[in-house]
């Protein structure tokens, strides 16, 4: 690996974080107005009586951000405040922070998400590229294919309902939403923990039957691909063992795209698969994206795409530097021979 | 004696890599002429990596050259104004070397014959195109019957490159760049597309480069060849000389290596030493062959062979030859690009020259 | 008289398409002696490749061995179960295939893909017992031991079709199929990789198959050719002989149509396409681009018997 090469993905990880920060920085502002007159106009036409408290905020976010300073002051005060972990606040919660509503809310998602995706991945990707090899069993893959495709064309939410109503409504086998029991306080210990799996396990199964099929299909059609490649007849020719020209040789290949999809998608986790969380109710960032919405907390909305936008620029920046230990043809740096 | 395609001192060289500032020259100072008035037949010959692609897209003008010129009718390419630039692309053709890519396999063949003729606009009527049309299938051998209204998988390889010339044909370009244009199809079938080509030289006045590897079917085709090693020329001159008495080790080499189909004439009977790996390193100073060639001399090491004129009609780059007298460029240009006007070379024991020095 | 090593007989490869079945290779018989060089050769369409991968026992579906056998040691491969091939898998009859292509896993090493051979047959072999006979191996064809450790990406296509030989050649098999293993390579490296099968065949004894289209490189390479024409052997003959008295008419048209380095001017090709093997014409198929052709051409199949010996012929002149 080579600096010239390590400098490069880092320059241009920097590059996308500066353009996604101003972009996110000016589209708001293009609009006429600002959040908080906004939501004072909201109130007041709703009939509610607008309060001292309320005109403070006011004028302590004009004080603050400066609505009457001229546009380049305000970026360079939007990155002071970045820079410092300052987000803004919650309009909908004041006095909350943004930074700590994300930050609370994080570990949930990731935790959720996280294990949910990599579950569906490695289950997916060793289904799928069994489906396309010829020694497994017809039956097997007569049933399973028509199974996957009709998971991987309902939406996960959809599915997160069905389960919701099956397996809570109708059976009470799990609660009904949430993170945790209400009683129990969040901590390393067996009764939360317990507590936590149980009531994660119907969304963490919406997004894995969601996801299985993708993953599942993916790697059935690079698996197909490879197969007819020449470097596979020639396994063949040698005498080699099934599982060994089945793994050394086929899935070896053919996860490659995978490897690069899987980079995508986690850097996507982060996004909350809002729905879900939504229909469980689940304290992750999906529900406070969706609280943000429906409450036009204007700054959380900000912080969230904000937090979306580096997440995925750093798993593909990551991926970047992982993929070519997994293809030796991808070298670092310059091209050899 | 108007020049029609012109390349002056043309190198290029391409970057490897964006850190790295080292380059790799493909091809350098290539200069070559061809005529309005006699239509020549130029073989260019090399292995894959001797720059001869490379020169088939600088001449069409696909890729630019980072140093010389290549000139149509006396014109840069990027001088040119729009009506000028038209001209030269219909006048210009190219064949490539693999039948099925050239095509887009969404669209019937026919597209590929009536498209240019819509675009240079040489035709005015639906009718007259499929005259133009019927005409250059004749001309390759083939019937329209069969060919038309069909899609290139429905046809063999060897239709497909024939309607390739046709397609060519059908546009009255002044010169050809064919480049490998037989060796993708079968052997039976190659004999039939070399004498279409080389009738529209006789016939029609086209000028052709045809590039290849395959010395055979260069000795067939053309009037005088240029060989080209790692971006540079080794020998240039009459088909008869250079293919048949090789005088630079490289074309020996070459020339020795050829199966012949003769069960008598068995491989290396002219007794070079094999050359060393084909992955030697590129040298920047002195003769490219350097590495592989058993005659190598200390001032090989030194600097790069002038081409040398050992013959009235045959040069070579080698300091084996030193005593001859260097060739200037334009001499170098006017052999590479020789007319058909003399006599039929008379069949005879292909001989192979050695030298003692 | 030497022994023969691999006696097929009668092979019938079909490819079973929605459309009816492609008869790729059509009744072809012939036998490979000890030790012996035999060219396989045809043009596209001929069938040659399928049928050396119907003798190795690599045809995939939709293709299938319809009928016929492949004898070798006793043994009719075409019976054996994948699990009884496997054994025997280059161990007695190794493939040569393409190298500059993508036979080669690109995402492994060579050492690897070569040892992986040899712990496949023999699962006692260490790692550093196999690593020691791949580098044995790679000398043996002209390839530095370091070469080993390389990726196939690394490599250019002369050494990349060394170390497929090197591969096949690590078990000592008896016989070797190569198919067209010099197509991509140019004409020097064409030379220096064919001088290095025949001093490896040499010294194993085995017997060498050799799939190609390139006349010239038959006619320089093997002891006897097998000419196939749409799915069938026309001819089979010594190479000498065949050259110079060729006698089935589309051998003759294809040695006349090779260009020469000797004459210009000798632009003499086969008339006519090949036919679609899914609408041979009825008889002989190659009777529409006949020169001799007779009635009986378009009715009857001439079927291959030897005129002469050693030389065997499939046509109604004779």
């Amino acid at each position: 690996m080579t600096w010239g090469y390590a400098l490069n993905r880092i320059g241009t990880f920097l590059l996308v974080v500066v353009v996604a920060i101003t972009i996110n920085f000016l589209v708001p502002r293009l609009a006429p107005g600002d959040p908080v007159t906004q939501r004072l106009e909201a109130t007041g036409s709703s009939g509610t009586t607008v309060g001292g408290d309320f005109r403070e905020l006011v004028k302590a976010y004009e004080e603050k951000f400066g609505y009457g300073k001229p546009l380049w002051e305000q970026y360079l005060l939007y990155w002071n405040d970045l820079l410092h972990g300052n987000l803004g606040f919650s309009i909908a919660k004041y006095p909350a922070r943004t930074i700590d509503i994300i930050s609370s809310a994080l570990p949930w998602t990731i935790g959720l998400l996280g294990v949910s995706t990599l579950i569906g991945f490695v289950v997916g990707t060793l289904s799928g590229a069994l489906l396309a090899w010829p020694g497994t069993s017809k039956i097997f893959s007569r049933v399973l294919i028509p199974i996957f495709v009709v998971f991987s064309s309902v939406p996960y939410y959809l599915l997160g309902l069905l389960l919701l109503f099956a397996f809570s409504l109708n059976y009470q086998f799990f609660p009904g939403g949430g993170g945790i029991d209400m009683f129990i306080e969040p901590g390393w210990n067996f009764t939360a923990i317990v507590n936590i799996l149980y009531h994660a396990f119907l969304p963490a199964l919406s997004i894995v039957l969601a996801s299985i099929a993708f993953w599942a299909l993916g790697m059935r059609g690079m698996m197909v691909t490879i197969q007819g490649e020449d470097f596979m007849t020639l396994a063949q020719a040698k005498g080699l063992s099934k599982p060994r020209v089945f793994f050394r040789y086929g899935m070896r290949n053919a996860f490659l795209p995978q490897a690069t999809h899987l980079a995508l998608a986690l850097g996507h986790v982060v996004s909350g698969a809002v729905l879900v969380e939504v229909i469980f109710r689940y304290p992750g960032i999906g529900y406070s994206l969706y609280e943000a919405i429906t409450g036009k907390d204007y700054f959380v909305i900000q912080g969230i795409l904000l937090l979306l936008i580096l997440s995925i620029a750093f798993a593909m920046l990551i991926m970047d530097f992982v993929y070519p230990l997994l293809d030796p043809r991808v070298s670092y740096g310059s091209a050899q021979r | 004696m108007a020049a029609l395609l012109e390349a002056r001192n043309i190198s290029k060289e391409y970057r490897k890599g964006v850190w790295n500032s080292a380059t790799n020259v493909a091809l350098e100072g290539m200069s070559l002429t061809i005529n309005d008035d006699e239509p020549s037949i130029t073989v260019v010959a090399g292995e894959s990596g001797s720059g001869k692609t490379t020169l088939a897209n600088l001449l069409l003008d696909i890729t630019r050259p980072t140093t010389g010129q290549i000139l149509y009718r006396g014109k840069d390419p990027a001088d040119m104004t729009a009506e000028e630039h038209l001209a030269f692309r219909r006048e210009v053709q190219v064949i490539f070397q693999d039948p099925f890519e050239s095509y887009n396999p969404f669209h019937k063949v026919d597209r590929v014959l009536t498209m240019p003729l819509k675009r240079f606009k040489l035709a005015t009527s639906a009718a007259e195109a499929r005259k133009l049309i019927e005409r250059a299938l004749d001309l390759v051998g083939l019937h329209p019957e069969d060919t038309l209204g069909r899609f290139p998988h429905q046809l063999s390889g060897g239709q497909r490159q024939r309607i390739m010339v046709a397609r060519a044909l059908v546009l009255q370009p002044r010169i050809i760049i064919a480049d490998e244009p037989v060796s993708m199809v079968d052997a039976s079938l190659r004999a039939v597309i070399l004498e279409s080509l080389l009738r529209l030289n006789r016939e029609l006045g086209i000028s052709l480069v045809y590039i290849t590897h395959d010395l055979t079917t260069a000795y067939q085709v053309g009037d005088s060849s240029i060989i080209l090693y790692r971006g540079a020329i080794t020998e240039v001159g009459d088909v008869d000389l250079v293919i048949r008495q090789p005088e630079h080790p490289y074309t020996r080499l070459l020339v020795d290596s050829i199966p012949l189909p003769d069960p008598k004439k068995r491989w290396g009977t002219d007794t070079l030493i094999t050359g060393a790996d084909e992955d030697a390193e590129t040298v920047s100073v002195g003769c490219k062959f350097v590495s592989r060639c058993p005659f190598a001399m200390p001032m090989c090491h030194e600097k790069e062979p002038p081409i040398f004129q050992t013959n009235a009609r045959r040069g070579v780059a080698c300091f084996l030859y030193r005593e001859s007298p260097v060739m200037p460029a334009k001499e170098v240009s006017d052999l590479m690009v020789r007319a058909p006007n003399r006599p039929a070379p008379v069949p005879a024991q292909p001989q192979l020259v050695t030298t003692d020095g | 008289m030497t022994a023969d090593a691999l006696t097929v007989r009668d092979l019938r490869v079909h490819y079973h398409t929605p459309v009816g079945p492609i008869k790729a290779v059509d009744g072809v018989s012939f036998t490979v002696h000890e030790s012996e060089r035999f060219g396989l050769v045809g043009e596209s369409g001929s069938g040659k490749t399928t049928a050396a991968f119907a003798i190795l026992q690599l045809t995939k579906p939709p293709a299938r061995i319809e009928s016929g056998s492949v004898m070798l040691d006793g043994t009719d491969l075409v019976r054996l179960s994948e699990d009884e091939l496997r054994s025997k898998r280059f161990s007695e009859i190794a493939l040569i295939p393409q190298g500059a292509m993508n036979s080669l896993n690109p995402v492994i090493r060579i050492n690897e893909q070569m040892a992986d051979v040899i712990r496949a047959h023999d699962k006692s072999t260490s790692k550093a017992e196999a690593r020691r006979r791949v580098g044995d191996a790679l000398e043996r064809v002209g390839l530095k031991r370091e070469v080993a450790d390389k990726f196939p990406h690394e490599l250019s296509g002369g050494m990349k079709q060394r170390v497929c030989i090197a591969m096949a050649i690590t078990l000592k098999p008896k016989i070797i199929v190569a198919d067209e293993p010099t197509s991509a390579l140019d004409v020097v490296t064409q030379r220096q990789v064919m001088e290095t099968l025949a001093s490896v065949q040499k010294m194993l004894g085995a017997s060498l198959i050799l799939v190609g289209h390139d006349m010239g490189l038959m006619a320089q390479f093997v002891d006897r050719i097998g000419v196939m024409y749409a799915g069938r052997l026309v001819e089979v003959a010594p190479v000498a002989d065949l050259f110079q008295e060729p006698l089935h008419p589309y051998s003759r048209l294809l040695i006349s149509s090779l260009p020469s380095l000797e004459t210009k001017g000798n632009f003499k090709g086969i008339p006519g396409i090949a036919p679609s093997l899914r609408r041979l014409p009825p008889g002989c198929p190659f009777n529409p681009r006949c020169p001799s052709a007779m009635p009986q051409c378009t009715t009857i199949e001439p079927t291959l018997v030897e005129v002469r010996p050693g030389r065997w012929v499939s046509c109604h002149l004779y």
